[in-house]
């Protein structure tokens, strides 16, 4: 049974640390092919607008900044039901966003099977366009994380530069696949 | 007489506080903060003024339509640019949308909650609510099978302890006063609407070649091609496509949202006697009939109404906005006192306030992060109430069509308007009249391109620097759905020199004036009741009434968390 994949960058990027998410995925895109193919989206801080985007994937994986109270720049990853409840126990930056969406992907029956969340803490999350230094020092690992999950997936990533244009990642902002 | 505060209060992106005292089982004053720095124009600082528009939609995921909108129309403004009428009709379409798609989800998802008691919904009748529904709408999907599976649904939620999103409400307060089969057929609705939401948006993706964050804004027009003959632009086939969307989107606004907003109010008709507010309302109109720049030809006039003056409507001058920062934490170099226009504005940032945690704000000085947006010195209420009362004032025919009707249905003249209810009822009446325009534009576009041959999507004449004045300003009015957003810019030799923006947010929720008058939602809450000062649900009534949207008035969004905690002070 083959499973469609979605990559979901959360964050705002005029605000540091915030948009670590959204810049992690946009790097994620521009640096690897993937195979099978999945899709890559940068959800800003849309909330509840993301269901549409979820709906019909059987895996969606979150990157975002989560405030976990941890020292800042370390890594968490959180999987299915842990993911809400950890939003709900540790806040992250879009907590309110991201567990209203999936809360009403649940009643409305369109959660995904399989829900992941790969967290960072944020060390600022003040009016800028860079994430603080420290973050962006942060961001292989993060990177790294991401495509851990993926591959326990089943997903493997090759280098853009040196994979052939087949099986290219499929950069899908709307609608999910039907 | 017990103070309490409310932190925050939007569900989804909050940094809105409501402070407010009771006393008798009423609120006697009140104050709105923001509790989190805005400041976003600083990034907009020597930046290419065609740049703008990119960094302005980010600035709430909610709106990055809206404020997309109004940078590329204070740009155009101060160039001097007068955009293709194909660019006016995309631009009015995906506005339109976003109009529709972000009122249904607010009544069904954000504020029918403080009306409709989810947990009493599992007392229903699935047959009655049936029969509720089939009475009051033809919408086909009413069957009692259909409320029998939302219940079990909503039940399996309940008993395993995972409300989500219901979680913090205040489930059996006794201010919730539908009976259990209203509440089940809004539960139905919730979940109808967010299938809805899915189809209505692809107009989005369609207009915006990307959703979110539509890529097709662009200083000048729009960057998507219009061409019968290419598969590659909007053609016939987007169209039918957009044509099927505004179709099911009138259907949905007028047998679903419409008939649902009747049966609440019907039954909280008290609430037609509060939440009244400042009863000034301004509105900078929108969905222009003509490409000219900030056209005062719109389907929705521009306007102002003041003391609750239905018989008189008076022109808006943008010359007359003003921001304070009295009680703002921000310096101006002239001294707080000072009321500037957003083209002379600062934003210098200094706070002044108590120390976090802290339990009340010191609100006799600085306690918002919001300025305080003045008209002529005066406080304006906006968004869908005052966008429905300047129609309805001056003379719009479907709008007194649709206010009328309502107005009967509950018996009711239009003082009632000016109220939490007058402001729920204009949102949804608001929106059956725009989504009933969506057609119009769609069918001017297609007889643009089919019929006149007329492809034209961008004026090029201004893009390049070189053709611009050594220095401009402009100015970009947008009537978003919460209301008037305007952008200014002042651009000298190429780049940006000053950009402000004042959002229809800090125009409800500003703290008060030099003079000590009150903002629109501190006015609305004086005399709200409160049964019980540790469940406020009341004042989250009108509040939310408003729609307010804290993600852009204060650019960011929540790092704290969602609970709406309640104090009781001394």
């Amino acid at each position: 049974m083959t499973s469609k994949t979605c990559l979901i960058g959360l964050g705002n990027i005029l605000m540091q640390d915030d948009g670590i998410g959204v810049h992690a995925v946009r790097e994620i895109e521009r640096r690897f092919r993937f195979s099978p193919q999945i899709a890559i989206v940068d959800g800003g801080t849309l909330g509840l607008a993301l269901l549409p985007l979820i709906e019909g994937y059987g895996r969606v994986l979150f990157v975002d900044a989560v405030e976990a109270g941890r020292e800042p720049g370390a890594v968490i990853v959180r999987e299915g039901e842990e993911v809400p409840a950890c939003l709900g126990a540790q806040v992250s930056v879009h907590q309110a966003g991201l567990a209203d969406l999936l809360y009403a992907a649940r009643m409305a029956g369109m959660m995904p099977p399989e829900v992941c969340l790969v967290g960072i803490q944020p060390q600022a999350v003040g009016l800028g366009l860079e994430p603080t230094p420290l973050l962006r020092d942060k961001r292989e690992e993060l990177i790294t994380s991401v495509l851990a999950r993926l591959a326990a997936w089943g997903i493997k990533a090759a280098d853009a530069a040196h994979s052939s244009d087949e099986g290219g990642c499929d950069v899908q902002e709307m609608p999910g696949p039907t | 007489m017990a103070r309490i505060a409310i932190d925050p209060v939007t569900r989804i992106e909050g940094h809105l506080r409501i402070e407010a005292t009771v006393e008798g089982g009423k609120v006697v004053d009140a104050w709105s903060s923001s509790t989190m720095f805005r400041g976003f124009e600083i990034i907009l600082k020597d930046r290419d003024p065609r740049d703008a528009w990119l960094f302005c939609q980010r600035i709430c995921g909610v709106c990055t339509t809206v404020h997309a909108l109004a940078s590329v129309r204070a740009v155009e403004n101060a160039l001097g640019i007068t955009i293709p009428d194909n660019a006016r009709l995309i631009r009015n379409i995906i506005a339109a949308i976003q109009f529709v798609q972000d009122h249904v989800i607010h009544f069904y998802h954000l504020h029918g909650l403080d009306w409709i008691d989810v947990v009493s919904a599992l007392k229903a009748d699935p047959a009655k609510t049936a029969s509720v529904a089939q009475s009051i709408s033809d919408w086909p999907n009413s069957g009692a099978a259909l409320f029998a599976a939302v219940q079990k649904r909503v039940k399996g939620l309940v008993d395993g302890g995972q409300l989500g999103p219901f979680a913090n409400a205040y489930w059996g307060h006794p201010a919730y006063k539908l009976p259990p089969e209203v509440n089940l057929l809004g539960v139905a609705h919730y979940l109808q609407a967010l299938e809805w939401q899915r189809e209505v948006i692809k107009v989005h993706a369609l207009l915006g070649s990307k959703n979110p964050h539509l890529q097709t804004y662009l200083v000048g027009g729009v960057a998507k091609p219009v061409d019968p003959n290419s598969q590659n632009a909007l053609n016939a086939d987007g169209i039918a496509l957009m044509n099927q969307a505004a179709r099911q989107a009138i259907d949905f606004v007028s047998k679903v949202y419409l008939p649902d907003l009747m049966a609440v109010a019907a039954v909280y008709k008290e609430w037609a006697g509060y939440g009244a507010g400042v009863g000034n309302f301004m509105t900078y109109g929108e969905f222009p009939n003509d490409s000219r720049s900030n056209s005062a030809n719109l389907l929705m006039p521009r306007g102002i109404i003041m003391g609750q003056d239905l018989t008189r409507v008076l022109p808006v001058d943008q010359q007359k906005v003003t921001e304070q920062v009295t009680h703002s934490w921000y310096d101006y170099k002239e001294g707080d006192g000072k009321a500037k226009h957003p083209w002379e504005g600062e934003t210098a940032p200094r706070y002044t306030g108590p120390k976090p945690p802290y339990e009340f704000l010191a609100t006799d000085a600085k306690y918002s992060w919001l300025k305080t947006p003045r008209y002529a010195d005066a406080p304006m209420e906006v968004g869908p109430l005052a966008r429905v009362l300047v129609a309805y004032a001056a003379g719009h025919k479907r709008a007194k069509e649709l206010v009328d009707s309502a107005l009967a249905q509950l018996k009711a003249g239009p003082a009632a308007l000016f109220s939490t209810l007058g402001r729920v009822a204009a949102r949804g009446i608001e929106t059956l009249l725009i989504a009933e325009a969506i057609p119009g534009w769609i069918g001017e576009l297609s007889a643009n391109m089919m019929q006149k041959g007329d492809l034209r999507i961008h004026e090029g004449e201004k893009w390049e620097p070189a053709t611009w004045p050594a220095e401009a300003k402009g100015y970009g009015l947008h009537d978003a759905p919460r209301g008037a957003l305007g952008h200014w810019v002042s651009i000298a030799n190429g780049k940006i020199t000053n950009y402000q923006a004042v959002v229809p947010s800090t125009w409800n929720l500003s703290p008060r004036d030099a003079k000590g008058v009150r903002g629109p939602v501190e006015a609305a809450l004086i005399g709200t009741p409160v049964a019980d000062p540790k469940q406020p649900l009341e004042i989250l009534r009108t509040v939310h009434s408003f729609d307010p949207c804290m993600a852009c008035a204060v650019h960011v969004v929540d790092t704290r968390g969602r609970t709406i905690a309640a104090t009781k002070g001394a």
